[in-house]
């Protein structure tokens, strides 16, 4: 069982540095979770609180309900994976992934099996005897799970394990590492600044910004139900249309967009209001202007079709002179041209409503 | 060499723009007995965003450095618009380059760190500075002139070097894996960003980058390079869709591949999988013939098992769904077909009423293959390599038979 639970968190630097401020969550035993977020929301403090390299401020960590406050690094049970290989050059594989039970003072006898199973768990057991100066960098990464698994800790901690591999390396690892941790039961804390990473591996992805949680859920309801602008904004692509909601009764409420209104989900903002309306770039549906039946829409000029593989991306000139982007499959049947006019159809149950706010997307998200 | 005085940009009106031709003959680049890179003929118009794509150690650095003149080549030569610029030092060639390192000089505000180029070449610096000011507000960073390099992010520090490499003169823009250090998400927007601002000045613009989304993003064509030579160039269209190495299909796509031996039954060709399954494909290849197929992960279509009879593809087969997982803008789906695990793609916004764990229909056509015979790993597919080769003559050597398109 390893069961975390964060209550008011709060860890200040120095005098006024707020690092992370009021954090509450749990993290369920087995549970793989991903905290992503710009440089400096807090990730990696959080990840070095939880470690226990640093204490918080205020509020309390608890394992299992056991309060983590006076309980040192080398016995809260956990294993680190950096980002920079931390593995000894002068040993071997093997022997590096001996040295935590020998330090802890197993005899060799124990420890024989562990390294051989963590050798086979990572799939290194033919790499045993090389030096690491011979392999190469996602071996070196195994490398360092093996040790994790060799200590026996039952809680992981990656801080951008695959931020120095190559892209496409890093994709295939990326499934190799959810398949060790589920087969393993560990429970995995997975710092990323790279969303899809996230959303590939992880059961609930955690969105954090200046030092505050924005919103926990799994990667579906990050993609489908994100509940901040922030959010909608740091996961996928979205573009955020400027609007004034004229009508908020029903269950879809009106929102004016230029010359035009369109339906947007309801969610609470006042009549009257400034708004921005958030959809996801693959949600726009695209059609030439001769289109008929589209009841919720809005009309654009082409600037640019680009095929970008599996998705074409069409950047778009509304009226009101805002510039989208809409994703659609490469296999549209419709390749348009410049300048083409065109509509634009929203679903409304896809949209999310905001407050605009105050000092503009731009400044607000800080793009 | 003849120097430009200071242009104009295209969003002045009534300025002449200056684009260059880049090409490379033969260029060949050797570290004493290690190739850098070998016989890169590569011709790139005016005007023309290029992506030299390519894992680490693929040489796109050193052809970077080649048409930058940061270094000179072993043989064959490199040419601006005709003229043979291999022996001229790099400062005399007018490129702007950009490294993955800010290179910004930190005891220097924003403005001092851009006009410092135009400061050395002695350039008319009120009219540097207006265009400053103009590259700054493109780069949607207006108002950061008196910052210091501390005081502003990574992207925008990257904004500011760009703004530097462009100020002072540049004709062609050269860029090496420019946005790497950055978060992912402000790498998206930056390369939307850098497509437009390449576009809106005109100039020519050769970015390296191992990133394959990137370069789809950025270019207007991709050279995928593999050690130390190009094994393609065309469009990202031209790139994805008609591959002409297994290299290159599996660099572009993210797919799946299988193994077989290839039979024939009337007119149709079949992969016989090693446990006797037969997908029905489309190559040249003979019967007996061994063969590897990829197959992209979006063009394998996925259906509950109930709509066997309503489905009409060249390949229907029964297959066990082990995973879905929302990866932002599409679904993953990890699929298990005869005995070897399958990864398709799926657009979200479609509902999916499939269970992980339960039996599902995996149904493809026979032109979503792609065949290599498993020797060599080329492309053998009649109609697809015809295209193949008239991309590459559209875009050959002499640059002759490329329609030029200059911006007024």
């Amino acid at each position: 069982m390893s069961e975390i639970r964060f209550q008011h968190v709060t860890k200040i630097f120095g005098k006024s540095v707020e690092a992370v401020k009021d954090l509450s969550f749990i993290i369920n035993d087995g549970e793989y979770i991903s905290l992503i977020g710009p440089s400096g929301c807090g990730k990696t403090t959080t990840l070095r609180l939880l470690a226990g390299t640093i204490l918080p401020t205020e509020g309390e960590i608890l394992f299992d309900d056991q309060p983590m406050q006076n309980v040192r690094i080398q016995d809260r049970n956990i294993g680190f994976v950096f980002q920079h290989f931390a593995i000894f050059p002068h040993m071997t594989v093997s022997e590096n992934i001996a040295y935590g039970p020998t330090v802890r003072g197993r005899s060799k006898r124990e420890i024989e099996p562990l390294v051989e199973k963590a050798l086979k768990s990572v799939q290194m057991s033919n790499k045993a005897n090389l030096y690491p100066d011979s392999l190469s960098a996602p071996d070196w990464q195994k490398t360092a799970l093996a040790r994790v698994l060799a200590s026996e800790a039952r809680i992981l901690l990656l801080d951008e394990p695959l931020g120095a591999l190559d892209q496409k390396i890093r994709e295939e690892f990326q499934l190799f590492l959810r398949d060790l941790v589920k087969r393993e039961k560990l429970t995995a804390i997975h710092v990323t600044h790279d969303q899809a990473e996230a959303l590939t591996i992880s059961d609930r992805v955690a969105v954090l910004n200046k030092g505050r949680l924005i919103q926990l859920g799994t990667p579906s309801d990050l993609i489908y139900n994100p509940n901040h602008l922030f959010a909608s904004f740091f996961v996928g692509e979205s573009d955020f249309l400027e609007g004034v909601i004229i009508d908020d009764s029903a269950e879809n409420a009106e929102v004016r967009i230029g010359q035009s209104l369109i339906k947007v989900n309801n969610m609470g903002v006042e009549k009257g209001k400034r708004v921005a309306v958030a959809v996801r770039r693959e949600f726009f549906q695209v059609e030439p202007i001769t289109t008929k039946g589209l009841t919720n829409s809005l009309p654009g000029e082409v600037i640019e079709d680009k095929f970008l593989g599996l998705l074409r991306r069409i950047r778009i000139k509304l009226e009101n002179q805002q510039i989208i982007e809409a994703k659609i499959h490469a296999k549209h049947p419709v390749q348009f041209k410049e300048n083409e006019k065109v509509i634009i159809n929203i679903d409304p149950s896809v949209t999310r409503c905001f407050d605009f706010p105050k000092e503009g997307i731009v400044s607000a998200l800080e793009m | 060499m003849f120097r430009f005085p200071q242009r104009g940009y295209c969003f002045c009106i009534g300025d002449v723009i200056i684009m260059v031709r880049v090409e490379l003959k033969e260029a060949t680049k050797y570290y004493g007995e290690r190739r850098g890179v070998e016989d890169i003929n590569l011709s790139i118009n005016d005007g023309e965003y290029l992506a030299v794509l390519g894992p680490t150690g693929s040489g796109k650095t050193t052809t970077m450095y080649l048409i930058a003149g940061l270094l000179s080549p072993s043989k064959g030569s490199i040419l601006f618009d005709d003229e043979d610029i291999s022996n001229v030092p790099a400062e005399d060639r007018s490129v702007g380059f950009v490294f993955e390192e800010y290179n910004l000089f930190p005891r220097m505000t924003v403005e001092s760190n851009i006009l410092f180029g135009p400061t050395v070449k002695d350039l008319n610096l009120i009219e540097s500075r207006k265009i400053s000011r103009e590259l700054l507000a493109l780069l949607n960073i207006s108002g950061k002139e008196p910052n210091y390099p501390d005081e502003i992010s990574g992207g925008q520090k990257q904004r500011v070097a760009l703004a530097r490499a462009i100020v002072s003169d540049a004709r062609i823009l050269v860029m090496d894996d420019p946005l790497r250090a950055l978060d992912a998400k402000i790498r998206e927007i930056l390369q939307v960003e850098l497509r437009k601002l390449v576009k809106d000045l005109g100039i020519t613009c050769i970015h390296a980058t191992h990133d394959t989304q990137e370069a789809m993003r950025v270019a207007d064509r991709i050279a995928v390079f593999k050690d130390g030579m190009i094994v393609q160039i065309g469009t990202p269209e031209e790139v994805y869709n008609h591959p002409n190495s297994l290299y290159v299909a599996e660099f572009l796509g993210e797919g799946s591949t299988i193994e077989g031996k290839i039979d024939d039954i009337k007119e149709e060709k079949y992969l016989v999988l090693q446990d006797g399954s037969r997908i029905n494909v489309e190559t040249d290849l003979q019967k007996d013939e061994e063969a590897i197929a990829l197959i992209p992960g979006e063009l394998i279509d996925v259906y509950p098992i109930s709509m066997k009879k309503k489905l009409n593809y060249h390949n229907i087969f029964e297959a066990v769904l082990l995973d879905v997982r929302c990866v932002g803008e599409f679904n993953e789906l990890d699929l298990e077909i005869f005995g070897s695990r399958f990864k398709a793609k799926d657009l979200i916004g479609k509902e999916i009423p499939l269970k992980k764990k339960s039996k599902v229909l995996v149904a493809t056509d026979k032109d979503d293959y792609r065949i290599f015979p498993k020797k060599e790993g080329k492309m053998i597919n009649k109609k697809k390599s015809d295209r193949i080769i008239n991309s590459n003559t559209q875009v050959g050597i002499d640059g002759s038979s490329v329609k030029k398109v200059k911006k007024k």
